[in-house]
């Protein structure tokens, strides 16, 4: 008697755009190791520092939502540096940002995650005061559905490594707040969104919605880097609106807009690499030459105090980006590609049963490699990024 | 669509490729309208009908897919059935859509039909996805808890420490028979595994705590419902979760009519594993039916129940259909069986059909009427059921190789007294290893060890030294505790070495510290596989030594003199201990089964930030041997929190993050684990450690008392109005007896084309004491395989040989 080989198991797999095909892009070892085997980063301080921004910006629109609209600028008691994490005091307005911010520290603080430092902290309120109170009366008008999970199944693209399968397919998911045409046809022309998406599409009419996303982040250096954060930015929107295009109840997708947070409230590292992209041609929202913008950023040293209007601090942050069908398929095949990449070195592994083997130490961003927790072993890091 | 036409594209669809047989379409076909009980045998095609269903409930009854509910009890099988929902429905779209007569109405459904939005998953997954999408405004983010976190919470929010320690007497008398070998619990550890179910039970089972804890009741009562109050109420100030307030807060919506958005439209529920329900689940599946008027179905096999031990309630299968009517008040159709096997030969068919029916008191266990025999759907293979028995487990290791060695090195294994003609052998196109399983009760490679006596090898442990000496190995994650994984020990044990050095003025604090006797000694250890390492001067890594390494950690955590890079920093995570140290133990960056262990280790670090003084951080010193020093309690609270634990095995590997199993390693599981699979040849160890009828293993074999398990079901049965007389019912003792039929049962059925039992000798003799379920021995004493032994003459044979089974 011959035994049958064992049937392999056939899982169809799992992606999330900004969890897996974000985090692989940056460095295809380091995902492995956090994504794969779900390994805590020692400092998960990104990871706080985005989830708090996000879940700012969620609580405030659903208590607006609640209320049918909030009294902006909502207060804000400043943290100091002498402030431990921990409830606002008695009496604190329960609009003040403290209070609406406690209770996400609290829930990040029991899965772990933490602030790096008390200056770290105050710059998170920072920005949430300047998204909530600066973008939030523009912003959450303009919500049709917030908080939309979206999910679609995407054929695998044929492997050219030629390595067994675990699946014909895959699943891509992500999370998506969506802009409705009524809500932004109810806005006045003054709307910085508004005004942000009728200059990249006056034509716009009918019935279309716009995808949102926020990113923690600064406005990323232009480029055609494809593990740049400028394209993948780009291509992370067109898929949303894609997978926003696969349910039942939506409607065209006319664009997608990425909230660059950092801009609204920009420190010391985000005015010095202004500068230096501004003088080289790297942005592509620079301040008119002459204003006092313009003289601002140019002549900027570290340590002095950032004064930027709020007008070009809107414009910095806010990257709206045209949707056509055209777009989505170039985005969501280059999403294929790198689906396919990830699927490749899994089953790379699979074969060999060796990890730096089957996925390279090959990250294109200096500062992941520093806050990597396995960089003391690291041949990129060792050989390529210590000491430069 | 119309259903014949739903089958006729099942059939020609090249995935699927197949009409389902009579009873499966019996299944599918069921009207929605009435509530819908299946038992499904093992091997009968039991996803292929649930999937089947949910596409026939998007195909011909039109329902979008994202108003059906599928649930299913592991996260594994869920993936599974997603998987397989995607796979087929993907196909079943593109070929109906390429049908020539499909009419306008099916063209639009198929255009806009994505099966992947089907909600399914795991209850649990399900409730926390649907509440925390789903909250009002004022409502906190919810978290949940993990259950390592969960119990540490449970002792010190519920102040298990004083509250034992001043009625030791009370609490452990009564939690005695809960814990692992009947004996009182010496320590608040100890108290704690033993209360942790119980604490879940009262919301699993829907327990009426105050009656439990009343005046009138034992001390030992008040005070433990006085313990899970203080934890509950912390969770709830906190806005923490954990899985079994995750449901009770699902429950609690669904009957006050509030149903989470993302079940608000529900149109179909489907439940897999229906057997391993509980009280509060159960109750969950009723409320949202009732709530949404779904079309509701379930699907189990009350014969694989594996689950009590974690509340699961097999007695709500059984009865499913006179409490469905009472709750629902419709009398559900069925049950509708499942009974033809597609899996096994006829051979192992007819082993594991005659077993589940050996027993006359397993009989009542079942519902009522039993479902029908199984049926093969294969043609006779010739392969007998085999079996292998031998004096000693290290004699069992060695031959079980050499059969090993002939089936998937050699050229093929025959039978030396030619009792069947053909050889066995593996696929000549990548045959290996990893088509073999091995099962057991325990898959534990050592037994525990007793202060002053070494650990001693078990059967695991043998077979994976005699595969090692012939050039193979296993694959065995939950053989050895993280604790005595070697590389586990060197990597904690040179942990301990950074931040605990034994140069402290007063040596090492773990030393000092009020934490087990167990604990200790595995701390201890460790220190010595850390500093042998250490010793041994492992290679620089780019310019790195481990001294350095060890070193500095050692300068931070005692104020040493600078230049110290690790001063850099007022606090450090002790996660970044563990990974500055992974480099030297290379395992655990290289290999796949490594990443599993540090996962564990990480994990446990991890969510001791969430909980633990100082939040998983060690702290530079002012006065590092000064008591109130924040840098030494820093230390203490790691040790006590991470470190610790992970010394009293309280830590589980998760090996599901192992992307694959290695094809060249025999596979190694318990049989829990082996729940749903199948493979080629199952070997399935029946009890190749038990020598003799040593009392403390007979809770694995033939039970003279009822379980922990049963015990405490017995003990909560008062205070349980609806579930109490059901489950007892039948008698602790039954029910335990009960569940190791049912878990060999399972064990049996998992193998396509072969079955082979392994044992020691001493389980076959003909005056053997060694009495075991999984060998034929009935509850009533009597035994099977002796009764199945002819003999010619006066005198017996010395071991038994039932004909069902060749010895080899």
């Amino acid at each position: 008697m011959e035994l049958p080989i064992k049937r392999p198991d056939r899982i169809v797999p799992d992606y999330s755009l900004t969890g897996d095909v974000l985090s692989f892009s940056r460095c295809q070892r380091s995902y492995r190791y956090y994504n794969g085997s779900a390994l805590p980063p020692s400092r998960p301080v990104q990871m706080w520092y985005g989830e708090f921004i996000h879940g700012m910006m969620e609580r405030t629109f659903r208590l607006w939502q609640d209320r049918g609209g909030l009294p902006f600028p909502l207060p804000y008691t400043p943290v100091t540096e002498n402030d431990m994490p921990g409830e606002p005091p008695a009496g604190t307005d329960p609009l003040d940002l403290r209070a609406i911010g406690w209770p996400i520290e609290q829930a990040l603080a029991h899965q772990g995650k933490f602030a790096r430092s008390a200056d770290a902290r105050i710059s998170a309120y920072e920005r949430a005061e300047a998204a909530v109170n600066q973008l939030g009366p523009h912003l959450f008008p303009l919500i049709d559905v917030a908080e939309r999970k979206v999910l679609g199944t995407r054929p695998l693209p044929a492997s050219e490594e030629h390595l067994a399968e675990r699946a014909a397919r895959y699943v891509l998911q992500g999370i998506i707040d969506v802009l409705g045409h009524t809500q932004l046809d109810g806005q006045p022309s003054e709307n910085a969104i508004k005004c942000a998406i009728l200059e990249v599409n006056p034509h716009l009419s009918g019935e279309y919605e716009i995808i949102i996303d926020y990113k923690g982040s600064r406005r990323p250096r232009v480029d055609n880097d494809p593990r740049g954060d400028w394209k993948l930015g780009e291509w992370q929107v067109q898929t949303y609106a894609w997978l926003r295009s696969q349910q039942v109840d939506a409607r065209p997708v006319a664009a997608g807009i990425l909230i660059y947070v950092s801009e609204l409230a920009p420190g010391s590292k985000e005015m010095t690499m202004l500068r230096t992209e501004m003088r080289n041609g790297w942005t592509d929202v620079v301040p008119a030459t002459g204003t006092p913008e313009y003289y601002q950023v140019s002549g900027w040293t570290p340590g002095s105090q950032a004064n930027l209007s709020l007008e070009f601090r809107l414009k910095r942050a806010i990257r709206v980006i045209p949707v056509s069908q055209a777009t989505m398929t170039e985005a969501t095949t280059a999403i294929d590609g790198v689906v396919r990449a990830i699927e490749d070195r899994v089953a790379h592994e699979r074969q060999s049963m060796q990890i730096k083997q089957s996925w390279p130490a090959d990250s294109n961003d200096d500062d992941t490699c520093v806050a990597c927790d396995f960089r003391v072993s690291c041949e990129h890091y060792n050989n390529d990024v210590r000491g430069t | 669509m119309r259903f014949e036409q739903f089958l006729d594209l099942v059939e020609h669809t090249p995935a699927i490729a197949r009409r389902p047989n009579g009873e499966q379409q019996v299944c599918i076909r069921a009207d929605p309208a009435r509530p819908t009980m299946i038992v499904a045998g093992p091997g009968s095609g039991k996803t292929t009908v649930l999937v089947l269903r949910a596409l026939r409930h998007m195909l011909v009854d039109g329902i979008p897919p994202e108003r059906i509910v599928i649930t299913t009890f592991t996260k594994k099988a869920a993936r599974e059935i997603r998987s397989r929902l995607i796979e087929w429905g993907e196909a079943l779209v593109d070929q109906a859509a390429a049908m020539p007569n499909l009419d306008a109405a099916d063209q639009t459904l198929l255009r806009h039909l994505d099966v992947n939005r089907v909600v399914a998953g795991t209850l649990d997954s399900i409730c926390q996805e649907a509440l925390g999408s789903d909250r009002h405004a004022d409502e906190p983010p919810l978290v949940t808890l993990e259950a390592f976190a969960a119990n540490v919470l449970l002792q010190r929010r519920g102040r298990l420490g004083p509250v034992f320690n001043a009625n030791q007497a009370a609490l452990a008398g009564f939690l005695a028979p809960f814990t692992f070998d009947g004996t009182p619990p010496g320590t608040v550890g100890e108290a704690s595994r033993a209360l942790v179910p119980i604490v879940e039970r009262f919301i699993q089972d829907r327990v009426d705590v105050a009656a439990f804890g009343a005046a009138n009741q034992p001390h030992a009562h008040q005070l433990i419902a006085g313990i899970a109050a203080d934890y509950r109420n912390y969770l709830r100030d906190n806005n923490l979760l954990d899985f079994s307030s995750l449901e009770e807060a699902m429950l609690s919506r669904l009957q006050a009519r509030r149903v989470p958005t993302l079940l608000a439209d529900t149109a179909v529920v489907l439940v897999d594993e229906y057997q391993d329900t509980n009280a509060l689940q159960e109750a969950i599946y009723f409320e949202l039916v009732l709530a949404t008027g779904a079309s509701f179905t379930v699907v189990g096999d009350d014969d694989q129940s594996l689950y009590r031990f974690r509340g699961a309630t097999i007695e709500l299968f059984r009865a499913f259909v006179a409490r469905c009517q009472h709750r629902l008040g419709v009398a559900p159709q069925g049950p509708l069986y499942l009974v033809e096997n597609y899996r096994s030969t006829p051979e192992i068919v007819d082993f594991f059909n005659s077993f589940v029916r050996e027993d006359p008191n397993f009989g009542p266990a079942r519902i009522q009427p039993p479902k029908p025999v199984i049926r093969a759907n294969a043609t006779a293979s010739q392969m007998p059921v085999l079996a292998m028995f031998r004096p000693d487990a290290p004699t069992l290791a060695n031959d079980l190789t050499g059969f090993l060695s002939d089936v998937f090195r050699g050229g093929g294994y025959r039978d030396p007294n030619g009792r069947y003609p053909d050889l066995l052998r593996r696929a000549a196109d990548g045959g290996d290893l990893g088509d073999a399983v091995l099962l057991g009760f325990s898959v534990l490679e050592m037994q525990r060890p007793y202060f002053g006596n070494p650990p001693s090898p078990r059967f695991t442990h043998h077979l994976r030294n005699a595969l090692m000496g012939r050039g193979m190995s296993m694959f065995n994650p939950r053989g050895r505790s993280l604790r005595d994984i070697e590389q586990v020990e060197q990597l904690l044990g040179l942990a301990i070495l950074a931040i605990d050095p034994p140069s402290r003025q007063g040596g090492h604090l773990f030393e000092t510290m009020t934490i087990t006797n167990e604990a200790k000694f595995f701390m201890r250890r460790w220190v010595v596989a850390g500093r042998a390492l250490l010793a041994a001067g492992p290679a620089a890594i780019y310019g790195r030594t481990l001294q350095q390494e060890v070193g500095e950690w050692n300068r931070f955590v005692l104020a040493g003199p600078n230049p110290n890079p690790k001063s850099s920093s007022r606090d450090w995570p002790f996660l970044d201990v563990l990974y500055g140290l992974v480099p030297w133990v290379p395992h655990f960056e290289e290999d796949p089964e490594g990443q599993v262990y540090l996962e564990a280790m990480s994990r446990a670090a991890g969510q001791a930030a969430g909980f633990s003084a100082y939040s998983g951080k060690i702290v530079r010193p002012v006065n590092p041997n000064v008591d109130d020093d924040h840098g030494k309690r820093s230390i203490l609270a790691i040790l006590r929190d991470v470190i610790a634990p992970i010394a009293e095995n309280v830590i589980d590997v998760d090996e599901e993050i192992m992307p694959s199993v290695p094809r060249d390693r025999l596979n190694v599981m318990t049989i829990h684990q082996a729940k749903g699979l199948e493979y080629p040849l199952v070997i399935v160890d029946v009890g190749a450690d038990f020598t003799m009828d040593a009392p403390k293993n007979r809770f694995r074999r033939f039970p003279d008392s009822p379980s922990a398990t049963a015990q405490i079901e017995d003990a909560l049965a008062p205070f349980t109005a609806e579930l109490g007389p059901l489950r007892t019912a039948r008698s602790g003792l039954d029910r335990s007896f009960e569940d190791l039929i049912r878990l060999f049962y399972v064990a049996f059925s998992r193998p396509q084309s072969v079955l082979m039992l392994v044992g020691c000798e001493k389980l076959r003799g003909w005056k053997s004491k060694v009495k075991h379920v999984a060998t034929g021995w009935r509850q009533d004493q009597s035994w099977a395989w002796k009764d199945q032994t002819s003999y010619v003459g006066r005198r017996p044979p010395p071991i038994v040989s039932p004909p069902s089974i060749h010895f080899i």
